[in-house]
């Protein structure tokens, strides 16, 4: 077959060249090899690519396998060509053409798509500046500080705006406004106290201006009763109206209250407090463990008086309380005699000692609750069921007087030195009126050598002080005035120390007076025997200052109170005199064990 | 720019860490709990949020070429403030806040703004660390990987190879000029960040090309010279490859870091002051 080939070149200037080329084989071979009829160097035709051949019924194209051939934009493998035909050779392009004279087929050729420059396209393919990646720091840089500065600056603060101001009401309401109402969280500087985490997204409740340190009266709003640490009338310089509330309690600072602890900030005037409140009749103290200064109890010195005082342990303080009791006895390891049991009763500290609800103290020791099933207060063998009445002393008497009278006229009293009438068997006839006389006289004879005796004024003073009386039968019981807390500066809490034995602090197995003051004076977790006289060491042996290392650090508000119970209201009219007669000693109630 | 001035620097630098710690030591905060509102947290605080603006104005002024030549003759002192001086001390001010801003928290940290501020702050410095660390180490890993070429100069010897196979193959088999092809129209230096950094590529169509070439090589063949003159070529491509990927990866670690230095240090700001800001407005 003879095939015209025009071969187009295209100038980078725009102009055309043509050359032209006569082709005459049986097939027609294109490719990249050297052996075909037309020859098309480039690395994206095929060795052979593609055969032009005459047969029956005209001119064919066959496309080698897997060759890129297309014919008019189709792909195709094998196709009939006619004049106007584009068919497709990787990056050629062949167009039929109209044969001219003396040749059967005409194509033109054209390279149409050439290879690039290799290093410009390499160079394109690559990127070797980072720089040149992704939005550049530039971009990133403005988008952070755009994004930080609208969700945590912008964003609280539109929300602080337009909230309305927070009341004591809205605050108590405690409702969680949920992240996105409550964005100022955001600024939470750190996790806020317990106490006050159920308002605690409500900011505005504490911070009710911008810019202005929380003022007082955003705490009084809920704490109106807080009470001074003195009398400010006495001390004035201990009224504290320099500071605010926050000065002391800093909130912020995580779950724990938001309470000052420090025991320099007591020390501060109580390292000498002389200088500050001569009047205050204070010992100086800066740190338990260390520098406290010895218990002082306060006791009764004067039952019938009431009389108080507040007593070094130095001096051996005693309790003159009127009572009698002998711990020592009550606590016989081998047992106490009883009327309802036949063996001896073991009893220990909790049969009298009961915790009060809340552990702190223990409820009041009473006659009837904790000494009666024993201390029954018969008097007459033949009358067991007959009983004095506790704490009537006048009608302890008259119950005497009374079972004498009844049981003389009933008669039937058995002992040999009583008068006929009163030992005669009982329910016969009417006494006459002599017979009445003498029982009576008997009665009262009786009743008032019992009274004077053993039975009646020794029974009362197995446990009381008998005031004596100008006849034998006229004494009186001394009212027992018992202090229910000695340590009234300080509070201590039983419950904490439940785990702690009571023998390990309180000798009461080895005192035989109720005149013991028996404070802790142990060597704590030591056996009985070595019991020390009640001291501030008992504590001490435990406990230790602030910073104790090997002790329970103990603070002086483990103990003391700085708002002090019975003191004025501190914020509400600070400068404000104190009421008259307010109670400051507070021995006798016990003062409030809790603040 | 570590012992610039025989260390001048790191000593203001380290006196001033010192005088902190000793300073937080013997600071008895009152309430028991060291914090930023204590005053000597206000104290660290100002000088952290001071060191803070200060070391960022470093951007500005690296850019300010020749200012202390400006003022030479006229002002001595002038003079004196090299940009060497302000990389010396914006590296030892910015490690010493590692402890003064550390301090200033009193280690009170939480999901909020001012922790915000603070990592966004040891981001920062922990990322100069490295770009301390690349400043030092890599200029000397590359010149020697460089050997004397640019990457412009190993890129165009790449070009040249391609163009010069491309000749070879001509006449080769239909496997061999497509790979062959393929390595020169695809494989690419760089790229994205990951390929950047990774300084190599696991699927570089010049190595496929490579391994086939070898294994066609193996067997007897009709054009055996023709053969050899390409998998040479094609081992030459392969090293400067190697070599133009590796110097890539250097400059791009030699400038990552402060694709996290630079926009954090943006974030900081607006963090710092809207931290500043904050405790101020809730006081």
């Amino acid at each position: 077959m003879k095939i015209f080939v025009s071969n187009i070149v295209r100038k980078a200037r725009g102009g055309v060249a043509y050359r032209d080329n006569a082709v005459d084989a049986p097939a027609v071979r294109f490719g990249r090899g050297a052996d075909c009829e037309v020859h098309l160097p480039d690395p994206r035709v095929l060795l052979k690519h593609a055969t032009l051949e005459a047969r029956a019924g005209g001119v064919f194209i066959d496309a080698s396998p897997s060759a890129e051939v297309t014919v008019n934009g189709a792909a195709a493998t094998a196709a009939k060509l006619n004049v106007g035909d584009k068919v497709g050779l990787g990056p050629y392009q062949l167009e039929v053409l109209a044969p001219p004279e003396g040749q059967e087929f005409a194509v033109s050729l054209e390279l149409v798509r050439p290879l690039g420059d290799d290093l410009d396209e390499l160079k394109q393919r690559s990127s070797a500046r980072i720089d040149r990646v992704g939005f550049g720091k530039r971009g990133w840089s403005y988008g952070l500080f755009a994004v930080i500065a609208l969700v945590f600056f912008l964003w609280p603060l539109v929300t602080f705006l337009t909230r309305p101001a927070a009341d004591h009401a809205s605050l108590m309401q405690g409702d969680s406004r949920g992240f996105i109402a409550a964005s100022d969280k955001l600024w939470l500087s750190g996790e806020i106290s317990g106490p006050h985490k159920f308002f605690g997204d409500k900011c505005e409740g504490c911070h009710q201006s911008s810019f202005v340190q929380v003022k007082d009266e955003a705490c009084i709003s809920c704490h109106e009763k807080v009470t001074h640490h003195v009398d400010v009338v006495k001390f004035p310089d201990a009224s504290f109206a320099a500071e605010s509330c926050q000065s002391c309690h800093k909130e912020h600072n995580g779950v724990r209250e938001a309470v000052l602890r420090d025991q320099n900030f007591c020390a501060s005037c109580h390292a000498t407090i002389e200088k500050t409140a001569a009047a205050a009749n204070l010992l100086n103290a800066t740190d338990f463990g260390r520098d406290h200064p010895q218990f002082r109890p306060t006791v009764v010195t004067d039952p019938v008086a009431k009389k108080l005082e507040r007593i070094s342990l130095d001096s051996k303080p005693k309790e003159m309380s009127g009572l009698k009791f002998p711990h020592d006895k009550h606590l016989n390891p081998n047992g106490v005699r009883s009327p309802d049991a036949a063996k001896p009763v073991v009893m220990n500290c909790e049969n009298c000692h009961v915790p009060e609800s809340g552990g702190v103290l223990f409820k009041q020791v009473s006659f009837e609750a904790n000494c009666q099933s024993c201390h029954l207060l018969q008097f007459e063998a033949q009358a067991p069921e007959r009983r004095m009445p506790h704490g009537k002393p006048a009608e302890a008497l008259q119950a005497i007087k009374d079972a004498y009278s009844s049981m003389a006229l009933r008669g039937g009293y058995n002992a040999p030195t009583a008068p006929e009438v009163v030992r005669r068997r009982p329910g016969l006839q009417p006494l006459t009126a002599p017979e009445r006389l003498e029982a009576l006289a008997w009665a009262d004879s009786k009743a008032n050598e019992t009274i004077a005796g053993h039975f009646g004024k020794g029974r009362c003073a197995e446990c009381h002080v008998i005031s004596e009386g100008a006849t034998p039968t006229t004494w009186d019981v001394v009212p027992a005035t018992v202090a229910k807390r000695w340590l009234t500066k300080g509070q201590f809490d039983h419950g904490k120390h439940r785990d702690v034995a009571c023998e390990s602090c309180h000798g009461a197995r080895n005192s035989s007076s109720a005149q013991d003051v028996l404070l802790p004076g142990m060597k704590a977790m030591k056996s009985v025997d070595t019991l020390a006289a009640p001291d501030i060491k008992g504590c001490q042996d435990c406990h230790g200052g602030e910073r104790a290392a090997n002790k329970v650090p103990s603070t002086c508000i483990s103990c003391h109170q700085f708002h002090v119970d019975g003191m004025p209201p501190m914020r509400k009219g600070k400068s404000a005199s104190l009421p008259v007669g307010h109670p400051v000693n507070v021995a006798f109630t016990g003062g409030s064990a809790r603040q | 720019m570590l012992v610039y001035r025989n260390f001048r620097y790191f000593k203001w630098a380290a006196l001033l860490v010192l005088a902190s710690v000793i300073a937080y030591w013997l600071h008895q905060p009152f309430a028991g709990v060291p914090n930023g509102g204590t005053w000597l947290g206000y104290v660290l605080g100002t000088i952290g949020a001071g060191i803070i603006f200060w070391l960022t104005y470093l951007g500005i002024r690296k850019r300010r070429y020749g200012i202390h030549r400006e003022g030479a003759g006229k002002d001595k002192r002038k003079d004196g403030i090299k940009l060497e001086d302000w990389v010396s001390a914006h590296i030892y001010f910015g490690l010493s806040l590692i402890i003064v801003a550390t301090l200033h928290t009193g280690f009170q940290f939480g999901w909020n703004l001012h922790t915000l501020a603070y990592a966004l702050m040891i981001i920062v410095i922990v990322s100069g660390i490295f770009g301390v660390y690349a400043y030092i180490r890599y200029p000397q890993l590359m010149t020697e990987n460089r050997r004397g070429l640019t990457l412009n100069n190993m890129l165009a010897q790449v070009a040249d190879l391609d163009k010069e196979m491309r000749g070879i193959t001509m006449s080769m088999g239909e496997n061999i000029n497509a790979a062959v092809l393929r390595a020169a129209q695809e494989t690419r230096v760089g790229g994205s960040f990951g390929r950047m950094l990774a300084g190599q590529d696991a699927s570089c169509p010049t190595t496929a090309a490579r391994v086939l070439v070898e294994q066609v090589a193996h067997q007897p063949h009709d054009d055996e010279a023709a053969l050899r003159r390409l998998l040479s070529l094609l081992v030459r491509k392969e090293e400067l490859l190697r070599r133009a990927r590796r110097d890539v990866q250097f400059s791009a670690l030699m400038q990552i870091w402060l694709f996290v230095h630079v926009p954090l240090s943006f974030g900081l700001l607006a963090a710092l002051t809207a931290h500043i800001v904050s405790v101020f407005f809730y006081w």
